[in-house]
């Protein structure tokens, strides 16, 4: 099981989420990048908050190209159209992510990122809230909708996919399991994020691991953050 | 100078990254036109091999890299760049590679990519002198052994013997191959470029 964090990226700066609500600043890309490589860890995904519209896709791409990282990458957040994919050309990235293509019954974009990238780039990303019934969020309608929403044959044609906590996100536990077994996706392919120390710490109550786990990117501010985590598994 | 095959795909931004950090200078190589002569010539990774090989095609690189190959030139191809030294991938319904080493490109038998990290031990002593002699010597460490990152659905079969064949040390890939190395050829499965540390003191050591 790979150890990863997440890194929240919107309009030239990074941040950490909490809760899917408040952003906490953390500088400049290049900066927090360099502190995470510090870390060694397996992978860092990128991620831009993109809700409803979004207006800085270029600005961020641009900052992005010329991003330095010695470690893994992933990249994410406003991938929406065919348009946008040209742009990615030359990008010091790996693997690309994927969220409101996962709600469009076209899986065009998805596809055109296989054939360009390689089947092992596409990284689907479904954040939830399990409050009291499972819902998942839709980018471009900006509102948690039921999982039905979801395209199952674009699910089919991600690589690996994040099931993010929103309610648990930036918190060191909280990861809600039941989401696995509600959503029914692959085992084989998951990545837990969001409040996910819990489930690596307990071992027992899951039957299996996921392939990656992304610690939020409080590992910036709790220095002691991937020690603790590879501690426990 | 190390010079990387520029055709507009794969992560050529990693690749000079990793090479900044090594302190090597490197140059972009657009066109086959190219007059210069380079210490070893980088073909990088990420794509499908398809779109890969059709623009190696259109922009004339697959006769510039024969021939460079046949002159001696030191050549590492990274990942889907590596693939493509071989004579066949299965990806995308089948493709011809540049043919420079005898192996076929196959999926992986696993549900999904082999994406993470495995361990890997490199030792430089069954290289030829092509590479042992070679001025820049950054480095004069013989064996390293580290961690090394992967991210595919298909890897390396061989079909000949070469000086060096690492396999990938995970028991459903053992008959994949993590590094390639025949006379002028490096064919390197994972990503150097991103595989921190290891990455680094393995491009000090070949170069």
């Amino acid at each position: 099981m790979r150890v990863g964090t997440t890194l929240l990226f919107k309009d030239g700066y990074c941040y950490q989420s909490y809760g899917w609500n408040v952003l906490r600043p953390l500088g400049a890309l290049q900066n927090a990048l360099d502190h995470l490589d510090k870390y060694e860890l397996d992978e860092i995904c990128i991620i831009r908050p993109v809700r409803d519209k979004d207006y800085y896709y270029n600005k961020d791409i641009q900052l992005l190209k010329n991003a330095k990282s010695s470690t893994p990458l992933a990249f994410g957040g406003g991938i929406r159209n065919l348009n946008d994919i040209d742009l990615l050309e030359g990008m010091p990235v790996e693997r690309f992510v994927v969220s409101s293509a996962l709600f469009n019954m076209n899986t065009a974009l998805i596809e055109r990122l296989n054939a360009k990238y390689g089947e092992q780039s596409i990284v689907g990303f479904i954040p939830f809230s399990l409050t009291k019934q499972l819902k998942v969020f839709n980018p471009l309608e900006n509102c948690f909708q039921s999982p039905k929403s979801l395209n199952k044959s674009a699910l089919r044609l991600c690589d690996e996919v994040v099931l993010h906590d929103c309610d648990s996100e930036g918190e060191y536990t909280g990861f809600d399991i039941e989401v696995v077994s509600t959503l029914g996706i692959d085992k084989n392919k998951l990545i837990f994020s969001g409040g996910v120390s819990q489930i690596v710490s307990n071992d027992e109550s899951i039957s299996f691991k996921p392939k990656s786990i992304l610690i939020d990117n409080k590992i910036l501010h709790r220095e002691n953050s991937k020690k603790a985590y590879y501690g426990a598994m | 100078m190390v010079g990387i095959i520029d055709i507009g795909l794969g992560n050529i931004k990693s690749i000079t990254n990793w090479l900044d950090r090594c302190v090597v200078p490197w140059k972009l190589i657009c066109s086959p036109k190219d007059p210069q002569e380079y210490e070893m010539i980088i073909l990088p990774g990420v794509g499908s091999v398809l779109e890969f090989m059709t623009k190696l095609e259109q922009l004339r690189f697959v006769d510039y890299l024969q021939t460079k190959s046949q002159l001696g030139q030191r050549i590492l191809g990274i990942c889907l760049g590596a693939h493509v030294l071989f004579d066949y991938s299965e990806e995308d319904g089948g493709v011809h590679g540049l043919g420079l080493i005898h192996g076929t490109v196959r999926q992986i038998p696993l549900k999904s990519s082999n994406t993470g990290w495995l361990p890997c031990t490199f030792d430089k002593r069954p290289m030829n002198e092509l590479w042992k002699s070679q001025k820049q010597n950054i480095s004069r460490k013989q064996r390293v052994h580290g961690r090394v990152f992967f991210n595919h659905n298909y890897g390396i079969q061989l079909k000949e013997s070469v000086d060096i064949d690492l396999k990938i040390q995970l028991e459903e890939l053992s008959e994949f191959s993590a590094l390639v190395h025949k006379n002028n050829l490096i064919a390197c499965q994972f990503h150097p470029e991103k595989s921190q540390l290891m990455g680094e003191l393995l491009l000090k050591m070949i170069l």
